[in-house]
């Protein structure tokens, strides 16, 4: 086990960040909301499923409230906890994948069209068009071309956001950096894959693939699972709490205060984004937070528990997995609806007790993943 | 005279989708034909190779998306949201499910253990096929004779099939069909399967055919093809099948789509060899 701060900071010291971040995030929450309301940063209907019935409102609720925490966590780490050692990368990271997440909820809101042109088009305008500098460009390019077209072919589609393969090619940089910073700058130790119960593989230059795979698939998982209102906001929470505590009893003081930032800025995200929502997280709140999520288990030591501390975002992925790969592979859907919570929504049940009951799972599996942090 | 029914379960394979119900609605599950979309990886359901059970769920997810009611769907708006959905049947999807449904009442097991995929070639291909038999299983594999064999009239039994494979008109070298109307000329180039569910003796011969199918005609518009039931009545047991008399929607010869599109084809009574 990691624990080189152990006991440099106070618990209650650090339980007061969460009062702080929710305080700032409480005062300012407000101004976001009508900016939101004002410049009408409504993304539409993000799924078939949220013009029915009691989803209708959906329509009309603007994206980007996960900026009432990139923003509050940032400033106040910035302010309180700037360390060089352990803050500069967590909020570096959280600011290029909020960043990301920001450019795809911009461009869903105010961009154009955008569309994917087939690559038999491109090579037809390679020997057809009028200007030969541009049947250079398309010669450069064509390779760029070809990955988008295979990525399009694997199902990378978008009527005005950015692609799925832009944002994995964004995200590898992100978790890129992750690495390097844990790989180079944090020491040996940290070159270990911890297991519960005392054992541990020496990864040594293997970590480095690990941590980016982390970083993306949590990311996206979260940004998954930030489908219903009150959903991953509520089980971001949960899994920052624990996350505090197993910071703290490691001894990374500087990460346990940036964790307690963020419950505090959860909490005031999640009092407005319970049912009817304030406002809904967005890409800019999702990709962020679950990157910092990733970036954060996996430097406190605890890459193995991340499993359960971020169970209910890996199940959402993984039945998205399922469904495009039975889809694909079977031609038929082993889900009525994926990600997981659509699936339960058309079996019948309310929003409200797919959100709770999938906020209990959560706990659950969260507490069990802080038991084996643990041991 | 002496009537031979297909088995229950193929009988209720058919009757799914001829009467398909949702709510109170009832529709026959229109025809939908892969080459007209050409979609890829799709699910079975909109390529025209879904069961009636995953037709059923796939309405359901829709008229939920769709915010209509269950109860206020009527038959004219349940055909049109299969329709305007591309969801259907296409003749050798709808052959394989009475098939297997057949084949297992008669415990010979599923139909692709039986069935040898004629058009996957190779490794891969053959990986697929086994991953999605029902969307690689068209009329030239049924009507392959590595999986049945033609029969005369008198030996027809139910269960059997009847292929039109092929176009005369093709073969006789006038292959541009571009002045056609593009239904009737993708129509008519395609293979096409029925099924004997029924079949009326007289003096142990087969006097009256009863066959299924999913077909579009060209006449049926876009929201009036689907499954249909029709008759084949042997004057001749003797003569070639199409020198019967087919009826079908009260049209009989030349009115009939089908009997002129049967005169254009090769046309086979078969039987698949494990039955």
């Amino acid at each position: 086990m990691i624990t080189i701060l152990q006991g440099t900071v106070d618990l209650a010291y650090i339980m007061g960040f969460i009062l702080v971040g929710a305080v700032v995030a409480f005062a300012w929450a407000p101004l976001l909301s009508k900016t939101l309301y004002k410049f009408n940063v409504i993304k539409g209907v993000k799924t078939e499923l949220a013009t029915v019935g009691s989803h209708s409102y959906k329509a009309t609720t603007p994206v980007m409230g996960g900026l009432l925490i990139v923003v509050t966590v940032s400033v106040l780490t910035y302010l309180f906890n700037w360390s060089r050692s352990f803050t500069w990368v967590p909020i570096g990271i959280l600011i290029i994948s909020a960043t990301l997440g920001a450019i795809d909820d911009l461009m869903n809101v105010y961009g154009s069209e955008r569309r994917s042109r087939k690559l038999k088009h491109i090579i037809a305008l390679i020997y057809v068009h009028k200007d030969w500098r541009m049947r250079l460009w398309y010669i450069i390019t064509l390779p760029w071309s070809a990955f988008k077209r295979m990525s399009v072919w694997f199902g990378s589609r978008t009527r005005r956001g950015v692609f799925v393969h832009e944002k994995l090619i964004l995200q590898f940089i992100a978790g890129t950096l992750t690495a390097w910073w844990i790989y180079a700058k944090l020491g040996p130790a940290w070159h270990y894959i911890y297991f519960p119960f005392g054992s541990s593989i020496n990864a040594d230059i293997f970590i480095v693939p690990i941590i980016i795979f982390i970083v993306m698939f949590t990311a996206n998982a979260v940004n998954i699972a930030d489908g219903m209102d009150g959903l991953a906001g509520g089980s971001l929470l949960i899994t920052f709490s624990a996350l505090t505590l197993l910071s703290w009893i490691n001894g990374f003081g500087e990460i346990a205060i940036l964790n307690a930032t963020t419950v505090g800025a959860l909490i005031a995200y999640t009092y407005f984004n319970v049912k009817p929502a304030r406002f809904m997280m967005g890409d800019v709140g999702s990709l962020g937070l679950g990157a910092l999520l990733a970036v954060n288990a996996v430097a406190i030591g605890e890459t193995s528990a991340l499993i359960f501390l971020g169970f209910i975002f890996y199940v959402e992925a993984i039945s998205v997995l399922i469904q495009i790969f039975s889809k694909y592979i079977f031609g038929r859907k082993v889900f009525r609806m994926a990600p997981l919570h659509h699936h339960f929504e058309l079996s019948g049940w309310s929003e409200e007790k797919t959100v709770m009951r999938f906020w209990v799972i959560h706990f659950i599996f969260v507490i069990f993943g802080f038991w084996l942090a643990l041991h | 005279m002496n009537t031979k029914f297909i088995s229950d379960r193929a009988l209720s394979v058919i009757d799914q989708y001829l009467n398909f119900k949702v709510g109170n609605a009832t529709c026959s599950v229109p025809y939908f034909n892969n080459k007209t979309t050409r979609a890829r990886l799709a699910l079975r359901t909109y390529i025209g190779k879904g069961s009636p059970k995953e037709i059923f769920e796939e309405v359901q997810d829709l008229l939920l998306k769709n915010r209509i009611d269950l109860n206020a769907i009527t038959n004219e708006s349940l055909k049109k949201l299969l329709v305007d959905n591309n969801i259907g049947i296409e003749c050798s999807g709808f052959a394989y499910y009475v098939l297997n449904a057949e084949s297992e009442e008669r415990s010979k097991g599923a139909l692709d253990k039986h069935l040898s995929f004629i058009n996957c070639h190779g490794l891969f291909g053959k990986i697929v096929c086994s991953l999605r038999p029902t969307e690689n299983c068209d009329v030239s594999t049924l009507a392959h004779n590595k999986n049945s064999f033609p029969i005369s009239i008198k030996d027809t039994q139910v269960g059997d099939i009847i292929t039109m494979i092929g176009n005369s008109n093709n073969e006789n070298g006038s292959t541009n069909d571009s002045t056609k109307p593009l239904q009737e000329s993708s129509q008519s180039s395609r293979n096409h399967i029925l099924i004997i569910h029924r079949i009326e003796y007289q003096n142990f011969v087969p006097c009256v055919i009863h066959y299924s199918h999913a077909v579009s005609y060209p006449m049926d518009g876009i929201y009036g093809n689907g499954i249909r039931q029709g008759r084949i009545d042997i004057v001749f047991p003797d003569k070639p099948i199409t020198e019967a008399l087919w009826s079908e929607d009260n049209k009989t010869g030349e009115n009939n789509p089908l009997f002129v599109r049967a005169q254009k084809t090769k046309v086979e009574i078969r039987r698949l060899r494990w039955f």
